[in-house]
C-alpha cells in the first residue's frame, strides 16, 4: 500500500493488512485478521480510519460491530437515509473524508443518493438543527427540540437517527485527530489542503510515567478553574458545510452557571439511567454501543511512552473526565484537581480541540502535546477522547428524550 | 398509611437499634426523624454545606445508637457521632476509595467494623478507630454496587458487581470463595437470607431476581420483575417472601413469594417516583417504610396490599387449526379442561356443491335446490315464487322491483361470506355473481372436479407452456434456452393432445398421463404433488 494513510502518523508505522504477525499477542492478531477480512469482504476496502483504529484490534472489533449493525441490518430508517444522516453529521465538523466515504458507499452499495438538494425530504432536513446542537452545544438540546422533531419522526426512529448523528460527530473527531488522509479514489473537493507546517517542538515533554507512579511532587492547586484560554480564534462559517449540516453553530465554552445545567451528571449516569432509555428505544444495537464504551474505558496495555508496568488508570480517567467536563458533565466523586496533575496545558488544548473543533487540528498541535507518547498511544488517546465525547452526547440526548417522552 | 414530605429527594434509610428513630439521607438532606410520628428530632446538616453531607448510602450501627456511617457523594465515608452536637457530629472522614462509594454496612457483631463497596471495583473493610482500611478486596471486574455481611455467618461477605457477578468472600481469606455469574450487565443489589443459611438473593439490571445457594453457586429460584431491580430485601419473619424496589418507571414496592415466582404476591403503591430504599422496622412488625426521589417518606402496613393474582383471568380458550376448541376454567372449585371439535365446513360445501343444480328451468331448479340445504331452503323457495309471480301476466310492473331484490339477495350472500349460495343463485337466475370466486373457493378446498363443472366461460383465459428455465415458451421454442415443451412422463416434445394438472402445473402427453395415473396418484415430475385427486 503506497498511498498515504495519515498525515500525522508515519507511513511505515501503519500496520499492514496482510503479512506476518503484527501483534505480539496471538489473540489480538487473530481478532485483527478476522475483523479486517470481514470489513474487506463487506465493503470492498478497509477505510484509512479503520486501519488506524486497527492498531487496537479489540476496539476495532467492537466499533465495527456498531457500524455493521447500523449499516447492514434492517432498521426502521432506510439505508439511503442512514448514509445521508452520517453525511450530515460529518458535515458539522467539515469532515469531508467521511462525507465522501458515506456518499461513495451509498452510491455503490445502496445504489442511490440524493443528487439535488431539492430531492432531500423535509423530514430528513428537519434533523439539521438537532445535528448542530448535539455536535457543538449538546447541553442546549432540550426536550422542546425533541418534541418538535416528534411531530415528523416516530420516537424509535428519532433516537436511532440522533444516535447515528452523535456517532459520526465523534468519528469526525477521530479522523481529524489522527490526521487521516483521503482515500486515493475519493479525493476531497472542498477542503483546503493544510500547508505543510514547519514542525518545531516548543515545550519539553513531561515524563507522564513519573507522575503516574507518584514520584513527582506537585503543588495542590485550587479548585479547578474554567479554561477560557483555549478559545477559538477566527473561526468562520463555511456555507457549503453549513448547508449540508442543516444549520450553523459553533462551540462555546460551557457556561458554568447552574441555570443552563439541565441535570446533575451524577444523577443521570450513562450506565444506569441513560442506557435504560437507549435500550428501550434502539434495542438492536444498544448492547454493541455499551460493549464498545466499556472496551474504551478498560483498554490498556499498562505502558506509557517508554516505561511499562504502570497503572494508566488515573491518566485515562483524567482524559475521560476532562472531555466530559468540557461538555458540562461534572461528577461529584472525581477530584477534578487531578486533571491539572496529569494533563498539562497543551495536552488539554489538544484534547479540547479534538473533542470540540477537530477540524482545526494541525500537526503542530500533535507535536506540541507535551506528553511523551508513542504513536500508538496517540491513537489510544484519540479513541478515549472520542468515546468520552460520544458518551457525553448520548447522555444529553437521552435525557432530553426521556423528558420529552416522559419515561420516568 | 402515613406520608411525610421532606422537601428533598431521599435515597437511603436506616433505623436506630432501638427502633425509635429513622435517619433519612439524600443529596441535600440528612435528618433523624422519630418513627412514631415522623417528627424531626435532628438535622445533621450543619455548617458549610459540602459534599461530605450528601449521602449515597447510610447505615446506623446495629447495637450502639451513637454511631452512624454514611457513604458520601464525594467518594469518602463519614462517621457520625450522635452524642456530640453541632459541627462536631461529624467525627471522622475515611478516604480511601477513588470513586463513588455505593454501599456501607456495619458488621453484625464486631462493634467497630464496617465494609464499603465502591465504583472503583474494590471492597474495603474498616475499623472505625483506624484512618485507613484494614482490608481491601480488589476485583478487577467493574464497580461494586452492593456488599453485605451475612447475619448467620458473620465472616461471609457477599458483593454484587457491575459485570453482573456476585462474589462471596471470606473475611479470613484473601481471595473470593465463590464467583457467580448472576446477571447480564449489573448485579445492583444483594441480600443474605436472615434465617436460611447460605442463601443469598440478588437483583440486577436485567430485571431478574435470583436466589443462590452459595455452597454450590447454583440458582434455586428466579423471578422476573418488570424493570431493573434496584434493591432487594428479605421480609423479616417469613422464609419465602422477598421485597424488591425497581429502578425506573415503576414506583411500587413488590413482595414476591419465591415459591410462586411468576407474579408478585403483593404490590404496594403510593410513590410517584421510583423507590430508592425501604426498611422493615424491627420494633413495628407488619410495617414497611419506603423513601423515594419524590421527597416522600411513606409508612404502610404490610397487610394493605394489591394482589395482582386477583385480577388475572381464570378461564382460557384456544382454537387449533384442525377446528378443535379447547378451554380451561374453574367452575365450582373444579378445574375443567375440555375439547370441542367443530364441524368441518368443507364437508357441507362439498355436499351442497354436488347436489345444487346450476342451470335450467328456474322453477324446477329452485325446487330441487331448496331440498339441498336446510338453512337456505327458504331462499330458494322465495326465489322460485318470485320468479313465478314475475312471469304471470299482469304483474309486469313488479319486474324491476323483483329483479332488484334478487340482485340484492346475491350480494347479501356474497357479503356474508357464503359464496356458494350467492354464486348458485346468480347462476340459476343468469345474473352477474361471484362465480369466479366460487370456483376459486372450490379449488382451494381441492374440489377440482366440482370447480371444473361450473358454468364459467374460459374464453379469456390464456394458457402457455413454461420452459424449465422459467420463461414462457412462445411459438413453441423457449427464447432463452432453445427448449420445447416436454412431456413429464416420456420427456419428448409435446404437440397435439396434452393434459396438465391444475395444482402443480406439470403436464404431458394425454395418453402417457392416463397410463401413469391409472395406478399412481403423485406427479410424474417428482414435485411431490398429488395430482390424481379422487373425490
Amino acid at each position: 500500500m503506497s498511498n498515504l494513510v495519515s498525515y500525522f502518523l508515519p507511513q511505515e508505522h501503519i500496520k499492514t493488512l496482510t503479512g506476518e504477525t503484527r501483534f505480539p499477542n496471538a489473540s489480538e492478531q487473530e481478532v485483527y485478521e478476522r475483523v479486517t477480512e470481514e470489513i474487506m469482504n463487506t465493503i470492498g476496502r478497509v477505510p484509512h480510519h479503520e486501519r488506524i483504529m486497527g492498531h487496537f484490534p479489540l476496539y476495532l472489533e467492537k466499533h465495527y460491530e456498531v457500524i455493521k449493525k447500523l449499516f447492514c441490518s434492517d432498521l426502521s430508517i432506510s439505508y439511503l437515509w442512514r448514509y445521508y444522516i452520517a453525511y450530515m453529521a460529518a458535515a458539522t465538523h467539515r469532515c469531508e473524508y467521511l462525507m465522501r466515504l458515506e456518499e461513495h458507499f451509498s452510491r455503490t452499495i445502496e445504489g442511490d443518493w440524493f443528487e439535488e438538494t431539492e430531492e432531500i425530504p423535509q423530514k430528513l432536513m428537519s434533523l439539521g438543527k438537532a445535528n448542530v446542537k448535539l455536535a457543538h452545544r449538546p447541553w442546549e438540546f432540550s426536550e422542546k427540540d425533541v418534541k418538535d422533531l416528534l411531530i415528523q419522526w416516530n420516537s424509535n426512529e428519532l433516537v436511532l437517527a440522533l444516535t447515528e448523528l452523535c456517532q459520526f460527530h465523534c468519528l469526525s473527531g477521530f479522523v481529524f485527530g489522527v490526521g487521516v488522509a483521503p482515500e486515493p479514489d475519493l479525493p476531497l473537493v472542498n477542503h483546503k489542503e493544510p500547508p505543510s507546517p514547519i514542525i518545531k517542538t516548543t515545550k519539553s515533554k513531561t515524563n507522564i510515567a513519573a507522575i503516574l507512579k507518584g514520584h513527582t511532587e506537585h503543588s495542590e492547586t485550587d479548585d479547578y478553574i474554567s479554561d477560557s484560554s483555549e478559545d477559538l480564534h477566527g473561526y468562520e462559517e463555511d456555507i457549503y458545510f453549513s448547508r449540508i449540516a442543516g444549520d450553523s453553530l459553533c462551540y462555546i465554552n460551557y457556561p458554568m452557571d447552574c441555570i443552563s445545567r439541565p441535570f446533575n451528571a451524577s444523577e443521570f449516569r450513562f450506565a444506569d439511567q441513560a442506557y435504560f432509555i437507549l435500550e428501550k428505544m434502539v434495542p438492536e444495537f444498544s448492547e454493541s454501543i455499551w460493549n464498545r464504551i466499556r472496551t474504551a474505558i478498560a483498554m490498556t496495555y499498562d505502558y506509557v511512552g517508554q516505561d511499562s508496568g504502570i497503572e494508566t488508570g488515573p491518566l485515562r480517567r483524567a482524559i475521560w473526565n476532562y472531555v466530559q467536563r468540557v461538555y458540562g458533565l461534572q461528577y461529584d466523586d472525581y477530584n477534578y484537581t487531578d486533571i491539572n496533575r496529569f494533563l498539562k496545558i497543551n495536552t488539554k488544548k489538544y484534547i479540547k480541540k479534538i473533542a470540540c473543533f477537530p477540524e482545526t487540528v494541525t500537526k503542530q498541535d500533535w507535536v506540541n502535546i507535551e506528553i511523551d507518547l508513542t504513536y500508538d498511544e496517540m491513537i489510544h488517546l484519540n479513541l478515549i477522547i472520542c468515546e468520552a465525547r460520544f458518551e457525553a452526547q448520548l447522555v444529553y440526548m437521552l435525557h432530553a428524550v426521556q423528558r420529552a417522552l416522559d419515561l420516568g | 398509611m402515613e406520608v411525610c414530605s421532606l422537601k428533598f429527594a431521599i435515597n437511603s434509610l436506616s433505623i436506630s437499634p432501638d427502633s425509635s428513630s429513622i435517619i433519612c439521607g439524600g443529596r441535600e438532606i440528612l435528618k433523624v426523624l422519630s418513627l412514631s410520628n415522623f417528627s424531626e428530632t435532628r438535622n445533621l446538616r450543619k455548617g458549610k454545606s459540602n459534599l461530605n453531607y450528601s449521602t449515597q448510602d447510610i447505615a446506623w450501627h446495629p447495637k450502639e445508637a451513637e454511631w452512624l456511617i454514611s457513604a458520601a457523594k464525594n467518594s469518602c465515608i463519614v462517621l457520625w457521632n450522635l452524642t456530640k452536637s453541632g459541627v462536631g457530629t461529624l467525627e471522622t472522614i475515611y478516604k480511601g476509595h477513588t470513586t463513588l462509594v455505593n454501599r456501607v454496612k456495619w458488621h453484625p457483631n464486631q462493634p467497630d467494623a464496617f465494609i464499603s463497596a465502591s465504583h472503583d471495583g474494590s471492597l474495603r473493610v474498616w475499623d472505625r478507630r483506624e484512618q485507613d482500611s484494614v482490608k481491601i478486596y480488589k476485583c478487577n471486574s467493574e464497580g461494586s454496587r452492593d456488599v453485605s455481611f451475612s447475619d448467620l455467618k458473620d465472616y461471609m461477605i457477599g458483593a454484587g458487581f457491575d459485570s453482573g457477578a456476585v462474589h462471596i468472600y471470606d473475611l479470613r481469606k484473601e481471595q473470593a470463595v465463590m464467583k457467580i455469574n448472576a446477571h447480564k450487565r449489573s448485579a445492583l443489589t444483594i441480600d443474605w437470607h436472615p434465617i436460611w443459611p447460605d442463601r443469598i438473593a440478588s437483583g440486577g439490571n436485567d430485571k431478574s431476581i435470583k436466589i443462590w445457594d452459595v455452597t454450590t453457586g447454583g440458582d434455586i429460584y428466579k423471578m422476573q420483575a418488570p424493570e431493573p431491580v434496584a434493591r432487594v430485601k428479605w421480609v423479616p419473619g417469613n422464609l419465602t417472601m422477598i421485597a424488591s424496589a425497581q429502578q425506573m418507571h415503576d414506583n411500587s414496592l413488590y413482595i414476591w413469594d419465591i415459591e410462586d415466582p411468576y407474579l408478585p404476591a403483593r404490590i404496594y403503591k403510593g410513590h410517584i417516583q421510583p423507590i430508592k430504599d425501604f426498611v422493615f422496622p424491627a420494633g413495628m412488625p407488619d410495617n414497611v417504610i419506603t423513601c423515594s426521589e419524590d421527597c416522600f417518606l411513606i409508612k404502610q402496613s404490610l397487610s394493605n396490599y394489591y394482589c395482582p393474582k386477583n385480577d388475572m383471568p381464570k378461564s382460557f380458550l384456544s382454537v387449533s387449526p384442525l377446528n378443535t376448541v379447547s378451554y380451561f376454567t374453574k367452575s365450582n372449585h373444579k378445574n375443567l379442561l375440555d375439547f370441542i371439535t367443530l364441524g368441518d365446513p368443507r364437508e357441507e360445501i362439498n355436499q351442497h356443491a354436488q347436489k345444487y343444480v346450476l342451470k335450467g328451468n328456474i322453477e324446477d331448479t329452485c325446487a330441487i335446490n331448496s331440498t339441498v340445504s336446510e338453512s337456505n331452503s327458504g331462499v330458494w323457495d322465495a326465489i322460485g315464487m318470485l320468479n313465478k309471480i314475475s312471469s304471470e301476466p299482469g304483474y309486469s310492473w313488479l319486474h324491476s322491483l323483483i329483479e332488484e331484490s334478487l340482485y340484492e339477495t346475491v350480494e347479501f350472500y356474497a357479503e356474508k361470506g357464503d359464496l356458494q349460495t350467492s354464486a348458485c343463485i346468480s347462476s340459476v337466475l343468469n345474473l352477474k355473481g361471484p362465480m369466479r370466486e366460487y370456483s376459486e373457493l372450490l379449488r382451494q378446498l381441492e374440489m377440482m372436479i366440482m370447480a371444473a363443472k361450473l358454468p364459467i366461460s374460459h374464453t379469456n383465459v390464456e394458457m402457455y407452456f413454461k420452459c424449465k428455465c422459467g420463461k414462457p415458451i412462445e411459438d413453441g421454442i423457449c427464447s432463452k434456452c432453445n427448449n420445447q415443451a416436454e412431456c413429464s412422463v416420456c420427456g419428448g416434445v409435446v404437440k397435439g393432445l396434452y393434459s396438465w394438472c391444475q395444482g402443480c402445473g406439470h403436464g404431458g402427453h394425454l395418453q402417457h398421463l392416463t397410463t401413469w395415473f391409472k395406478n399412481k396418484d403423485y406427479c410424474p415430475t417428482g414435485c411431490g404433488h398429488l395430482c390424481n385427486v379422487r373425490d
